[in-house]
């Protein structure tokens, strides 16, 4: 199979996505920050009758709440949290008191509700912090790549698209999840920035392991050409890179079918920034180096880099 | 060539021991109750409480609930009297009918050293009745004046210093920033404090063993006092209150006496305290009067002064070491912005949902099992023992875990299964060149040398950036309090050291100590039987 010359549909399905998650980022509400940013309203409060966690989440879920943290105390007795409860809505009866009729008329007030407002406990700061970090840890990895493909020349191409590839699978992560939020009602809370951060890993292990086979295939010098080699490299890899992300992703399913309704948005994450991070590296990094390599971005090679390698074409 | 193989072979029974050595390690240490090695041990309780004696983090495990409420303070009455004769309680006598009068009670009385009396007025229940504040009014002030000057003569200063004030949101959050300081000083346990309402601080904490811990750290203290405890003539002794007070005190800590070693409490006054304390300590050196130390109305400490103590830096001596850490937590909680008391405390199940979690589990282990069968389907032999590599993988980095006392979160459990995936795609690797090699005719035996050779390269790279992204959030997580980044990176970390030991030494193992079985003639074992097309 010839994958560089797919190129097109290979950038036409990444401008595709990157100009859907652009678009949904810029459609408010773009993202919907959790409780755990902007703080909400909490209750302590007990029940009459008895209550099954899982019944009085799925209550809360319908009845507009799909992101109450529920947590229990004691026996039929629950900590809940919600976003900030409004005083008045249009019908101008106060949410407290329509959560309060509600859970009344499900299982019976015993105790509370006390109801309070909690800050965030998140700071803005602290994702503005981590942020930083992950910057500071995409510049290490540039340099990383570069100073590990350091006996091909002009190693560093290998680490520019390496990082080109994970920023464009954390823009479509983004975006799904923007997306996400407009349907299921997802929001950025503490597990999306961590599945974010092991996203971001898989995506800079698999474009190594790719560009691994072409530094491979570049010192044995069997193929004369980069396009070939590229090729030739990418048929090679193409079983381990299906494989893994296979089995990566057939795990995932099962915690997304069959486990439980909280982990859902970050497992959610995780399954688009896996496949986002297997296609990139075929479909983005490997694209770009060769067209970079090829003269095709980037102007002519200033020292005569092909010749120097014995890969140019002729 | 005999020479050499047996010299595989050695080193091959070599290898097998010591991964038979690190698996039953590992399962010895998950099997114990608890373990108390490694530098995190001043932590909360004694090894963790989650499936293996693991430290599971509030979202995964639940763990104490608690909510502290800020406490108004008293207002205070202070007066001076020329007469300086009359005793606390009959001051109390004197005052105790007027306050009454308008729905206050009195408290206590002081005296100070420069005659000055203090009356502590607690805040009145029905704040809305009286006054909203639930504090004196100048009207009650005035009665109390007539009062006084008639009982007991001319008296001076009467001033009223009105407590009971609703908390500030900065002293609210000066209190929760105190209790983090103090709950989580490495910023590894992620626990979850926040404000609640105008005037509660809820503080949710990993394990529930925690509670009592945690309670006796925060404390749930108001005022620390200093007292000058004079002997009187007859031997016994009587307590006076000071222009000293907890606000002077900047910080207390417990260490060791530079020259006999001993454990000490350090403490360390501001530039007003570290005057008064001079002259303090200049007054009952070399006397038998006192000083004493009161967190409320309980004595935490007293003891006499050698010389006067310049520079307001003093050390507390003649106590146990846990007495000078429990002295120090109790002295410098006494610098709570405002008080606060426990007013709810429960056992609180996991953030995540404790019912949710269970089916993750269950979705996990299916999904590992998954994982399993189809890496035999596809990898026969190989994946076979790839599969029993990753359970070798999982227990010795759950050991680690446990050894280091990691508190795993979802944020750590991210990491992991990133970790796991990369042990998966490190195995894959290698079978991938295997049967490459396998393909061009090589043997069994060569294949795998070659094919391990072959996977090497990538996996290194892969796993080696993987790490340096380990250290830069590592070290920028402990610098910028990013806790969550901490959880991911430690894990990852771990886990990723792991996972290349597992696959380049494990899975290898493995594979060439079946060779060396009768099941090693068998290629079908090792290479899918629809690959023999490919080599026609």
């Amino acid at each position: 199979m010839d994958f560089i010359a797919k190129r097109t549909w290979f950038m036409v399905i990444s401008l595709v996505c990157l100009l859907a998650s652009v678009v949904s980022l810029m459609t408010p509400p773009s993202l919907v920050l959790g409780i755990e940013f902007t703080g909400g309203s909490t209750m302590t409060v007990a029940f009459s009758r008895p209550v099954e966690q899982s019944d009085l989440r799925n209550l809360l879920e319908a009845n507009g709440h799909p992101n109450a943290t529920i947590q229990s105390l004691d026996v039929d007795r629950y900590f809940i949290r919600t976003r900030t409860l409004i005083e008045t809505d249009v019908t101008g009866k106060s949410e407290k008191v329509q959560l309060l009729e509600l859970l009344d008329l499900n299982y019976g007030i015993a105790d509370g509700p006390d109801f309070a407002d909690v800050s965030g406990m998140v700071a803005q700061e602290t994702v503005r912090n981590a942020a930083i970090a992950v910057g500071f840890a995409v510049v290490g990895i540039l340099f990383y790549i570069t100073w590990a493909f350091r006996r091909i020349p002009r190693s560093f191409k290998y680490g520019v698209c390496a990082v080109v590839a994970l920023i464009h699978d954390v823009v479509i992560v983004i975006g799904a999840f923007s997306i996400f939020g407009k349907l299921i009602g997802a929001q950025v809370d503490t597990m999306f920035i961590t599945a974010l951060l092991a996203v971001i890993g898989y995506s800079v292990n698999d474009t190594i392991v790719v560009f691994d086979r072409i530094r491979e295939n570049i010192q044995r010098g069997v193929i004369r050409d980069f396009r070939g080699v590229a090729n030739f490299s990418l048929s090679e890899s193409l079983g381990r890179s299906l494989n893994t992300s296979l089995t990566v992703i057939l795990t995932l399913l099962a915690l997304l079918l069959i486990g439980g309704d909280t982990l859902r948005d970050f497992i959610l994450v995780f399954l688009v920034g896996v496949t986002a991070g297997t296609y990139s590296s075929i479909g983005v990094a490997t694209q770009l180096l060769v067209a970079w390599e090829t003269r095709q971005i980037g102007g002519a090679p200033r020292s005569g880099l092909l010749r120097r390698l014995g890969l140019g074409r002729g | 060539m005999r020479k050499l193989k047996t010299l595989v072979l050695n080193s091959l029974a070599r290898r097998t021991l010591s991964v038979l050595l690190a698996t039953t390690t590992c399962v010895a240490v998950l099997g114990l109750s608890s373990v108390n090695v490694g530098p995190m041990n001043w932590q909360l309780g004694d090894g963790g409480s989650g499936p293996f004696g693991l430290r599971l983090g509030l979202d995964l495990q639940g763990g104490a609930h608690l909510v502290y409420q800020a406490v108004r303070t008293p207002s205070l009455v202070s007066f001076s009297s020329l007469d300086g004769s009359l005793s606390i309680d009959e001051i109390k006598t004197i005052t105790t009918p007027v306050l009454q009068s308008d729905g206050f009670e009195v408290e206590r009385v002081t005296l100070t050293g420069t005659q000055s009396y203090r009356i502590f007025v607690p805040c009145a229940l029905d704040d809305e009745v009286k006054n909203q504040m639930g504090v004196p009014s100048d009207n009650l002030m005035e009665q109390l004046e007539v009062t006084l000057s008639s009982e007991i003569g001319v008296i001076g200063d009467l001033v009223l210093k009105s407590g009971c004030q609703e908390p500030t949101p900065d002293q609210i959050e000066g209190v929760r920033y105190i209790i983090e300081q103090r709950i989580n000083p490495l910023g590894i346990t992620e626990p979850d404090i926040r404000t609640l309402g105008s005037d509660r601080i809820l503080l949710q904490l990993p394990g529930a063993q925690a509670i009592d811990d945690t309670k006796s750290l925060i404390g749930q203290t108001a005022n620390l006092s200093f007292k000058l405890r004079e002997m009187q003539g007859d031997g016994s002794f009587v307590d006076r209150d000071l222009d000293l007070s907890g606000d002077d005190l900047l910080r207390a800590y417990p260490g060791t006496h530079p020259q006999s070693g001993m454990p000490v409490v350090n403490l360390e006054f501001d530039t007003d305290g570290a005057r008064e304390f001079a002259t303090l300590t200049a007054q009952i050196a070399n006397t038998a009067d006192q000083l004493a130390f009161f967190l409320d109305e309980r004595e935490v400490f007293s003891g006499g002064a050698d010389e006067a103590i310049l520079g307001g830096r003093a050390f507390l001596r003649g106590i146990s070491a846990e007495e000078a850490q429990t002295i120090a937590i109790q002295l410098e909680s006494g610098k709570l912005p405002i008080p606060i008391k426990l007013i709810q405390e429960w056992e609180v199940d996991a953030s995540l949902g404790s019912d949710s979690l269970r089916k993750s589990l269950v979705a996990g282990v299916v999904g590992l099992i998954s994982l399993f069968v189809f890496m035999t389907a596809y990898y026969r032999l190989p994946g076979l023992l790839a599969s029993i590599a990753l359970l070798v993988y999982a227990t010795i980095t759950l050991g680690i875990f446990k050894i280091l006392g990691v508190t795993l979160t979802l944020s750590g459990m991210a990491g992991m299964i990133l970790s796991i995936g990369m042990a998966v795609d490190a195995n894959i690797l290698i079978f991938e060149r295997v049967k490459e090699e396998l393909r061009s005719g090589r043997t069994i035996r060569a294949s795998i040398e070659v094919g391990f050779n072959r996977a090497w390269p990538a996996i290194r790279d892969s796993n080696v950036s993987t790490l340096l992204t380990c250290v830069i959030l590592l070290w920028f997580g402990t610098r910028l309090a990013a806790s969550l980044v901490l959880g991911f990176a430690v894990t990852l970390s771990i886990g990723v050291i792991i996972s290349m030991f597992t696959a380049l030494f494990v899975t290898k193992t493995l594979l060439q100590l079946v060779v060396t079985t009768r099941l090693g003639a068998y290629l079908a074992l090792f290479i899918p039987s629809l690959i023999s097309r490919d080599q026609t």
